[in-house]
């Protein structure tokens, strides 16, 4: 504490006197010039005191840093003018580390250049933090300094040390840097990579031959540092040799050569960075890849990922037509394949394209090359989903376009076989997802599709969905025609005419009343939601528990749609429903027809029963036409049933009539029945 | 004539006595303050010609007393700032608070000189 106080108050005397010395000039008056040369005097005394130059060193020192302009020049060269810098040459000899390094910085600070040959000896000293302080002294105290440094320093310079000196350079005045490539050959790597970064901050791009070669290096630091410089000078004839040691580097010096490629190349490299996309491994080599190509060429990489409602096209090529294009170009590979944008362009082009050979061959009905698939299902795997062109699948697109150009037909029926072929050889997992997509986005282009999946399909599942897709896709009416007259030649036999319309409009009316009877049940829509099996099962299982009449059609559907486990366990539901039914009430009184066996024997009796009147020439009994306002019967027709003689049905007598009787018809009667009853 | 009043407040011992002696030798007087609860109450006392100061000292920080100066004595005399820290926030708001300048550290002295004679010269004629 007392040295504290005793070293303050010494500051206080001294601060004075160092003010004067420093802002004294030649031209002071006479009084000051005398205050001057008796302060001299008196330092002179003083400096005989180690503790007092100390002290003296100290205040030189902190003021240093404050001042700046003449007072500092002034300061330094006060420093040396009261012999200070002798104090710290001393200091270099010593044996502590610490006092050999505050005496570099106070050599250095102090701008003592004569101590620059005595301070360079500390270069390659074996204690770090001396060697340190001896590196930003030399680039300090000379400007040449750097190149002395480089041309000795055996030991390695760190990362934050080369940012010091680099520092220490930029606070010299009118410092013009030497060409720094002079030491791209030094055998100490880390003179070559501070090189390398010099090279960089100065903007020494002259040194091209150099660099590239330093990419060739087996050291992966330099490489990285060359490659970088590479980049910042904008090297273009770089780029043959980075593509050519490409393969025989690190993920890391890849990473860096591909950002290098994808900042200065041009599309030429494109193939290059496709085949690394292709051929790499390594994961973040591939993105960086795929990174330098959208970087040289934007979007030519575009996202997949996690897209919604994906735009797929299904493309099938007829193998005839198609011969040296590989026929693997469907939705599966194109799922595989990354979309690129061109490809994108590519498929609305095609869909459009389609469109318009829709139109234009409509009545023949035939066009089946395209299916426009929506995915809106997430991919299973996150992948990266981010893929390069393929050229290939580039120009096969290319050629699918034109192929769909011509009209041909033998082509469009090809597409057919070949669409047919193609589903032949999906794997179930795609079959499902095209059902899928035919389910949300299908038109009735799909018709052929579906009716060939309904027709060969083994999985009744998907034969049952392709169907209902079909249903739904509001067909034209020829096909709808077509459709009902085969179900009615089904059904009914050829004993009904199949073109007349009233029966296909009879069993469209029918088919519709049946799938609202299905609909009618609570555990139709949660049937359709559950995700698995088990629980389709455990829901019709409860039907059997809380199930009604209502549930029946849905259940017989199940009986003829579903798996094996669910349609057991429909079957015991019907049969406990039926049981439930209260005494009395069969099955016929159902307002809805239950299916299409009922209908059928209902009509088959009607049928039947003309045919056996037509055979016994008997005249039927006629049911009473019965007016459907109130139920009673004409007047006229009772007159034409007594002129004619048909006998009333006996059941319906009570029907009535309805028109009405005057009053003289009824006492005329009434008059009758009492005479008879007297007679 | 009498010689202008200088409030110097610089909490570094050296440099306040360097720059006091380097202002005093032009023809001010000049009043060394080291924290900025004396030169608080030095200007609520008496407000000098010119005020320089650090902005990075105890109690009271340089910018603070700008702020004091302008908004509560309402006084508009030449008030100079010093500082290491001449990053931008500092300089903006010693600006938007009234400064008349602002010197970042290292300083030069005769710089300062020139400066303050400016400040004073403007200050006073107008």
């Amino acid at each position: 504490m007392l040295s504290f106080l005793k070293r303050k108050s010494k500051r206080e005397e001294l601060a004075p006197i160092i003010s004067n010395f420093l802002f004294h000039s030649s031209e002071d008056p006479k009084e000051e010039q005398k205050e001057y040369v008796e302060l001299k005097i008196k330092i002179r005394e003083y400096l005989g005191n180690s503790y007092f130059k100390r002290i003296l060193a100290d205040i030189l020192l902190d003021l240093q840093k404050d001042v700046s302009g003449g007072t500092r020049q002034r300061l330094y060269r006060l420093y040396t003018q009261l012999g200070l810098h002798h104090s710290a040459y001393q200091k270099l000899s010593s044996w502590r580390w610490t006092t050999v390094s505050k005496g570099i910085l106070e050599l250095s600070q102090m701008e003592v250049v004569d101590a620059f040959q005595l301070i360079l000896k500390f270069i390659n000293d074996r204690r770090g933090v001396v060697r340190k302080q001896a590196e930003i002294a030399i680039v300090l105290l000379r400007h040449d300094g750097i190149e002395h440094l480089l041309d000795t320093t055996k030991y390695a310079i760190s990362e934050w040390q080369q940012l010091k000196l680099i520092e220490a350079l930029g606070s010299l005045k009118n410092y013009r840097p030497p060409k720094f490539k002079a030491w791209l050959i030094s055998h100490n790597n880390d003179v070559v990579l501070f090189a390398l970064r010099l090279i960089k901050h100065y903007n020494q791009n002259e040194a091209a031959p150099s660099i590239a070669e330093l990419v060739k290096h087996k050291n992966d630091e330099i490489k990285i540092a060359a490659i970088s410089c590479i980049k910042d000078f904008n090297f273009i004839e770089a780029l043959s040799l980075l593509k050519k040691i490409y393969w025989n580097c690190s993920s890391f010096v890849k990473i860096q050569l591909l950002d290098t490629i994808g900042h200065i190349g041009g599309k030429d490299n494109l193939p290059f960075l496709l085949e690394v996309e292709q051929k790499e491994t390594d994961f973040p080599v591939k993105c960086k890849a795929l990174a330098a190509m959208n970087s040289i060429s934007p979007d030519t990489v575009l996202p997949t990922n996690d897209i919604v409602g994906d735009l797929e096209v299904f493309v099938a090529y007829p193998s005839q037509t198609n011969e040296d294009k590989p026929s693997e170009k469907t939705t599966d590979s194109i799922d595989k394949e990354r979309p690129i944008a061109d490809e994108k362009e590519l498929e609305i082009d095609e869909v459009e394209v389609f469109d318009l050979l829709d139109t234009e061959t409509n009545d023949q009905d035939k066009v089946e090359t395209f299916t426009v698939k929506y995915d809106v299902e997430e991919p299973q795997e996150l992948d990266f989903e981010i893929k390069p062109a393929d050229d290939e699948l580039n120009a096969s697109l290319n050629d699918s376009l034109s192929l769909l150009g011509s009209d041909d037909i033998e082509t469009l029926d090809a597409n057919e076989k070949g669409i047919t072929d193609d589903y032949g050889q999906m794997s179930a997992e795609d079959k499902n997802m095209l059902i899928d997509s035919l389910e949300t986005g299908g038109d009735e282009r799909e018709t052929k599709l579906l009716e060939f999946i309904i027709e060969h399909e083994d999985e009744s599942e998907l034969r049952f969905r392709a169907f209902n897709v079909m249903k739904s896709l509001g067909k034209n009416e020829d096909d709808e025609k077509v459709m009902a007259l085969e179900t009615s030649k089904e059904t009914y036999g050829s004993a009904l005419a199949l073109e007349e319309p009233e029966e296909i409009e009879v069993t469209q009316e029918f088919n519709e009343t049946k799938d609202l009877a299905i609909k009618q049940s609570i555990f139709h829509e949660l049937y359709h939601y559950a995700t698995d099996i088990n629980a389709k099962e455990i829901l019709v299982g409860e039907i059997i528990e809380v199930g009604d009449e209502r549930d029946i059609p849905f259940l017989e559907q199940l009986l003829e749609t579903a798996p094996n486990r669910i349609k057991k366990i429909a079957q015991k539901a019907i049969v406990q429903i039926e049981k439930r039914r209260p005494e009395g009430q069969n099955r016929e009184e159902d307002p809805i027809p239950l299916d299409t066996q009922t209908v059928d024997e209902a009509v088959e009796n009607l049928v039947q029963s003309d045919h056996d009147l037509e055979k016994n020439g008997e005249l039927p009994a006629i049911e009473m036409p019965i007016d459907e306002d109130d139920g009673k019967i004409p007047l006229e027709l009772c007159f034409l049933y007594d002129e004619l003689g048909i006998l009333y049905d006996q059941e319906k007598e009570d029907l009535g009539l309805n028109f009405e009787l005057a009053d003289e018809f009824f006492r005329t009667i009434i008059s009758e029945n009492l005479n008879d009853q007297e007679r | 004539m009498e010689p202008r009043k200088i409030l110097l407040a610089e909490d570094d011992e050296m440099l306040a006595s360097l720059l006091k002696y380097r202002l005093e030798k032009e023809g001010y007087a000049v009043t060394v303050r080291s924290d900025g609860k004396a030169v608080k109450q030095d200007i609520s006392a008496q407000l000098p010609d010119a005020i320089i100061s650090d902005i990075m000292m105890p109690y009271f920080s340089g910018i603070e007393l700008v702020d004091y100066l302008r908004n509560n004595l309402k006084s508009d005399i030449p008030i100079i700032l010093i500082s290491a820290a001449s990053n931008e926030e500092n300089v903006i708001s010693a600006f938007k608070l009234g400064a008349n300048d602002f010197i970042a550290k290292p300083v030069s002295p005769s710089e300062l000189l020139i400066r303050v004679s400016k400040e004073i010269e403007r200050f006073y004629r107008t």
